[in-house]
């Protein structure tokens, strides 16, 4: 049935498109949960996705990219926490200088390295990782098991945040240090220690989904190529009401939105194709729309912290 | 003794808010301390809980002196501190909250949640009580969050609990429970510091009383051995002796508040019929317990709350449903509770704050452009006139001191004569000097033919200041009281519902 191949097709794809979006997502959601906010994303996933293609190349490994794009997203990052945190600076400011720094740095970084040199290298892609025995089941295997490594990872991560910031001591002094740092602080809790390292893991997070765009959705690095999935990430936080599984199932929408409207281009290629590109946007801000109206948002979120001494 | 102080100084500047303080607390009992505002008693506790350091003196503990830095030092003496506002997390569980910082877990940081649960148990039991754990904190009223902070420090291993005006935010019944709970403590041989200004509660749960006032003890003593009335007569002291002139005759009405009732932000009717008249050359005050109407009556005034039914008339014209604005125009003055959220824009520059409101009047602005010279001038006359201690008037307000803060909205409030000023806790956190001050200018106001209601919590005020006093209960008068014709007894039983003969 060609119905069921493109459903399953489409399913497939969603969660692949997801992914980059997913990894900022979660990354956002820690920074958030500990209250700080990081508007800067889609610049810490460009120089991931700058970063993850050019260390893949150099060391061969889709993985060794990988851990470069971390690398560089933590200092991006680094320096967002330095900002906000240690000189208080607003952090919506700091986010927005984040971005610019972002672009600039991938731009030309790419033009010094790789991008001058005509046609780039090709990297090393992450090979696709078929789960012995689930990947043949008919339909859900194909949807779901047939896929990069960083795919299935993304989804236990999702998993994995949940638990930890439920059922361990980190996770609630995490949770209490975004709500009240004041009463954290009394508590004899390390308000900024727990802060920094969000941010960090955020920024790692939010690099790694910009490795994964380059190196393997797309196989290159193109100047902006983020695209405002940065942006999504940030909204996907919100529409998953700062809830690691509901993250998942907002970046999961957005991924088939992204899915949808490609495959909707061919399909009806009369309809300019523009109304279909706004797809995910258009699905961004009527999520939003729709929660913001219920949504508690972490009590400190946004606000540096003065001790009281 | 368990705790106490030893000779205590601590001075601000040219204040002494601590002047030779000695108390001595005994294990396995409550210790009342009392006094009025600025008595000292907040400076004294932050020093117990190593906040802030004496200048002289030390602090005792089990009978010898210690130099608290931190309050991590005091902590580890086993002296925790329940705060006005409580110090737990929104968004927590009240378990969340119990074991925070303290968390039963495995060396990889997995929550042990029975255990915790478990410990919850316990302690409820110990205290004689029982809550719903799994509750988030942010559902939880207010007298629940008041346990869960008391049982958090139990929980931390606090013998010695610090609780800091703690029947403020309770109803009369939830007031018994909570001195059930001290006493349970108390019999398990844990010492409990009480502060407050409430002589009932005070009288029926302390065994010592230590009474301050204007930075020194006055009087330590047991609770069997003395009377509300005579601790009263100590905490009050001069202030009730000396009271201001009234003058010869009160004028006309100005503001006349008819069968009035209104709601809380909620929507619950908190004010449910009052009726209420302010002469000219008269204080009225209001006193009653927190939340018995007093917000009401001032928000329905002020046009800044909702009002359901009855009428309020200035000077002879009903002002009910005009906005703010309009009211303000026709003569009524409004000096906030709230000085950080409502009373003073705190960003703003202490220029800025002295005109908002009055920016329209044509001596500081033309055309919608503000004169600057003009403003200056008068600015410095006026704050100059209210001695309000300042670097430069374009600085923020926020670097002024809390008193300081206060005369610059009152000197605001006062300018351009109105016919009546409605005055909401005028010397909340203001220290003694600064109350001395702002009563002043609401009596000199008063005798240039002024009208004030004055709503304040701090009984000794009201008694130093009104003319007359309305006492309000559960949004009903329960009394009336002329200068002279009362005493302070008779107006706590009209504040906990007792109707005057």
């Amino acid at each position: 049935m060609i119905d069921t191949l493109f459903l399953v097709g489409l399913a497939a794809s969603a969660l692949r498109f997801a992914t980059p979006i997913l990894f900022a997502a979660l990354g956002e959601t820690m920074a958030q949960r500990s209250g700080v906010l990081n508007v800067g994303l889609e610049g810490i996933m460009l120089v991931g996705a700058f970063a993850g293609m050019v260390g893949a190349v150099w060391t061969g490994s889709p993985w060794g990219g990988l851990v470069i794009a971390m690398a560089c997203g933590m200092a991006l990052a680094g320096l967002h926490a330095l900002f906000c945190l240690t000189f208080r600076v607003d952090q919506i400011l700091s986010g927005i200088a984040l971005i610019v720094l972002g672009t600039g740095l991938s731009g030309f970084g790419w033009r010094l390295t790789l991008g001058g040199t005509g046609t780039p290298p090709k990297a090393p892609p992450f090979p696709r990782l078929d789960l012995p025995g689930l990947s043949d089941l008919p339909v859900v295997g194909q949807i779901l098991f047939q896929h990069q490594p960083m795919v299935y990872l993304g989804i236990a991560l999702a998993f994995a945040l949940a638990w930890f910031l439920r059922r361990t001591t980190w996770g609630l002094e995490i949770r209490a240090v975004g709500e009240n740092p004041a009463a954290a602080d009394a508590a004899g809790i390390g308000v900024l220690a727990r802060r920094y390292g969000c941010v960090l893991f955020g920024g790692a997070m939010a690099a790694a989904g910009g490795c994964y765009l380059s190196v393997s959705q797309v196989g290159g690095f193109v100047e902006n190529m983020v695209s405002g999935r940065g942006f999504i990430a940030i909204a996907c936080v919100v529409f998953g009401q700062w809830r690691p599984l509901r993250v998942l199932c907002a970046a999961l929408l957005f991924g088939a939105a992204e899915a949808a409207q490609i495959r909707l281009q061919l399909i009806a290629p009369h309809i300019p194709y523009q109304l279909f590109v706004m797809m995910p946007y258009v699905v961004a801000v009527a999520a939003l729309v729709v929660v913001a109206r219920s949504t508690r948002l972490p009590a400190a979120l946004g606000r540096p912290f003065v001790p009281d001494r | 003794m368990r705790l106490g102080a030893r000779g205590l100084v601590r001075r601000f500047g040219t204040l002494t808010a601590n002047d030779r303080v000695d108390f001595a607390a005994r294990r396995g009992t409550v210790h009342a301390i009392v006094g009025g505002n600025g008595a000292g008693k907040s400076t004294l506790m932050r020093i117990l809980q190593g906040v802030d350091q004496p200048d002289e003196g030390s602090v005792i503990v089990d009978g010898k002196p210690v130099a608290f830095r931190h309050p991590a030092d005091a902590f580890a003496r086993g002296i925790g501190m329940v705060h006005q506002e409580f110090m737990l997390v929104p968004g927590l569980s009240l378990l969340e909250n119990l074991i925070l910082a303290r968390e039963p877990a495995d060396a990889l940081g997995r929550l042990d949640i029975p255990a915790a649960l478990a410990a919850a148990r316990a302690l409820e039991h110990q205290a004689g009580v029982t809550l719903d754990w799994h509750m988030p904190v942010d559902d939880a009223p207010v007298h629940v969050r008041q346990i869960v902070e008391i049982l958090r420090l139990l929980y931390r291993g606090a013998d010695v609990l610090i609780l800091d005006e703690p029947t403020a935010v309770l109803a009369p019944s939830q007031v018994r429970d909570l001195i059930g709970l001290l006493q349970r403590l108390k019999a398990d041989g844990r010492t409990i510091l009480f502060i407050s200004h409430k002589l009932d509660e005070v009288m029926s749960v302390a065994d010592d009383i230590t009474v301050m006032r204007q930075g020194r003890v006055v009087a330590s003593l047991a609770a069997a051995a003395t009377s509300k009335a005579a601790i009263a007569e100590m905490m009050i002291g001069e202030i009730v002796d000396a009271p201001a002139a009234r003058p010869a005759s009160a004028g006309t009405a100005v503001l006349s508040v008819v069968d009035l009732v209104a709601t809380d932000p909620r929507g619950i009717v908190k004010l449910r019929g009052v009726d209420l008249t302010v002469h000219a050359g008269e204080i009225v005050a209001v006193a009653g317990v927190a939340g018995n109407g007093q917000d009401e009556l001032v928000a329905a005034v002020t046009g800044l709350g909702r009002r359901l039914r009855g009428s309020v008339t200035l000077a002879g014209v009903d002002i009910a449903d005009l906005p703010p604005s309009a009211r303000r125009a026709r003569g009524l003055a409004y000096l906030s509770p709230d000085r950080k959220a409502e009373g003073l824009c705190i960003a703003a520059s202490i220029a800025d704050n002295t005109i908002a409101g009055h920016h329209r009047r044509p001596a500081f602005s033309a055309g919608g452009i503000l004169r600057r010279g003009a403003i200056a001038r008068h600015v410095e006359t006026l704050l100059d006139r209210y001695s309000v201690q300042r670097a430069a008037s374009d600085l923020p307000i926020s670097s002024l001191s809390g008193g300081n803060q206060q005369r610059v909205a009152i000197a605001r409030e006062l300018d351009g004569a109105p016919k009546v000023l409605v005055s909401c806790q005028p010397t909340r956190g203001v220290d003694i000097r600064g109350i001395a001050f702002i009563h002043r200018c609401l009596l000199d106001y008063r005798d240039r033919g002024g009208a004030v209601l004055l709503v304040s919590e701090e009984l000794d005020e009201i008694i130093a200041l009104a003319d007359r006093i309305v006492v309000l209960f559960e949004g009903r008068r329960t009394g009336e009281i002329r200068r002279g014709d009362g005493d302070i007894e008779a107006i706590g039983r009209m504040m906990l519902g007792e109707r005057a003969a």
